[in-house]
């Protein structure tokens, strides 16, 4: 039987996928973003190997992870497999739990804690035209901001608001959990902006400055590697504040909650 | 009441407040502005000569003590 194999990047990590060509086409179609060439030289730090285009069964070096389940529950466990693999593989950059979207090179971070509707905040933006940088994790490195173009999650409560990101006919039987949107990956100089986003359907979208202090603190709060990355990390992060507009903004009208987060990325610092 | 930072603490100060990070354990602490003022006494180890600045220096050296980040200037955490 015909095998392919396809390598792709996780911020500083490599990971591989050994499947049939129909697999190995539509994986490196929903992460197109971060696909590297093949290079035997360099060893991969997750190798995934998927037996079977009807059940399958998912593997990584030589562990089995899934046994002849559907499709689409072989391709949510790689993206989880591979986000992990992102938390644990770049300790050279602080790892905020965040998404990153830019326009003009200016980004705009937007993070809060599990739940709140990063991911729907940062769809809207590209829907407005931003670059994609993640909807997960936001490096931020010695030079500026790394992008982690995985694809972009929609969960299924989301995803009538996003009709234009609904997958061609030759993905939906992989995305029957989620929406796994395929975006090209952008590239910022700064972060410009930090939004501390909250969904609640209960208050009216509006928007509140953050004190730097307090933005500070609750960005560590969002920072799992905060520890690793020791007083170097910090300052980043503090340097990062410095230099950024922070503010709180609770986006139940998504189209509104974007207007705004454009108005603060275009006001006067 | 002499009191010192526990540890080697990385300290920012943004808008006049100061954000406390010890990178021994990853815990952030953030002072008020008047608390920030006096953060560099704490380091210098000294206390303040004037009655009513000792008040709000024992507040903010309360502050400190409960978020764990200073001891007594003879080790013992207060």
């Amino acid at each position: 039987m015909t095998r392919a194999v396809a390598t792709f990047r996780a911020l500083d990590a490599r990971w591989t996928v050994e499947a049939s060509p129909w697999w190995v086409e539509r994986i490196a179609t929903v992460f197109a973003a971060t696909q590297v060439s093949d290079d035997a030289n360099e060893p991969a730090d997750l190798q995934f190997r998927i037996e079977g285009d009807g059940p399958a069964t998912l593997t990584s070096a030589g562990h089995s992870l899934l046994r002849d389940v559907r499709v689409a529950a072989v391709l949510d466990r790689i993206v989880w497999e591979v986000n992990q693999l992102a938390w644990r593989a770049n300790p050279a950059a602080v790892l905020v739990h965040g998404g990153l979207v830019e326009r003009a090179g200016r980004a705009v971070l937007v993070t809060g804690p599990s739940g709140v509707g990063k991911t729907t905040l940062v769809a809207s933006l590209c829907l407005r035209g931003f670059g994609y940088l993640s909807d997960e994790i936001a490096a931020l490195g010695p030079s500026g901001p790394t992008a982690f173009a995985k694809p972009l999650s929609i969960r299924p409560g989301a995803q009538a608001r996003f009709g234009p990101f609904a997958p061609p006919a030759d993905l939906s039987e992989l995305m029957t959990s989620a929406w796994y949107v395929p975006l090209a990956s952008a590239t910022a100089n700064e972060v410009a902006v930090v939004v501390f986003v909250d969904h609640d359907d209960q208050r009216s979208t509006a928007l509140r400055r953050v004190p730097r202090a307090e933005a500070l603190v609750r960005l560590c709060d969002q920072t799992p590697n905060l520890a690793a990355s020791g007083a170097v990390g910090f300052r980043r992060l503090a340097a990062m504040v410095r230099g950024a507009q922070s503010v709180d903004l609770v986006a139940n009208d998504l189209g509104l909650a974007a207007d705004l987060v454009v108005d603060v990325l275009e006001s006067p610092r | 009441m002499t009191v010192r930072p526990v540890g080697a603490l990385v300290v920012e100060v943004l808008d006049g407040e100061a954000v406390i990070f010890a990178p021994a354990d990853g815990r952030v602490h953030r002072l008020n502005e008047i608390a920030t003022r006096w953060w560099s006494n704490i380091t210098a180890g000294i206390e303040p000569d004037d009655p009513a600045d000792r008040e709000e220096y024992a507040e903010f050296v309360a502050q400190l003590a409960t978020a764990g980040l200073v001891v007594d200037v003879d080790g013992r955490r207060r």
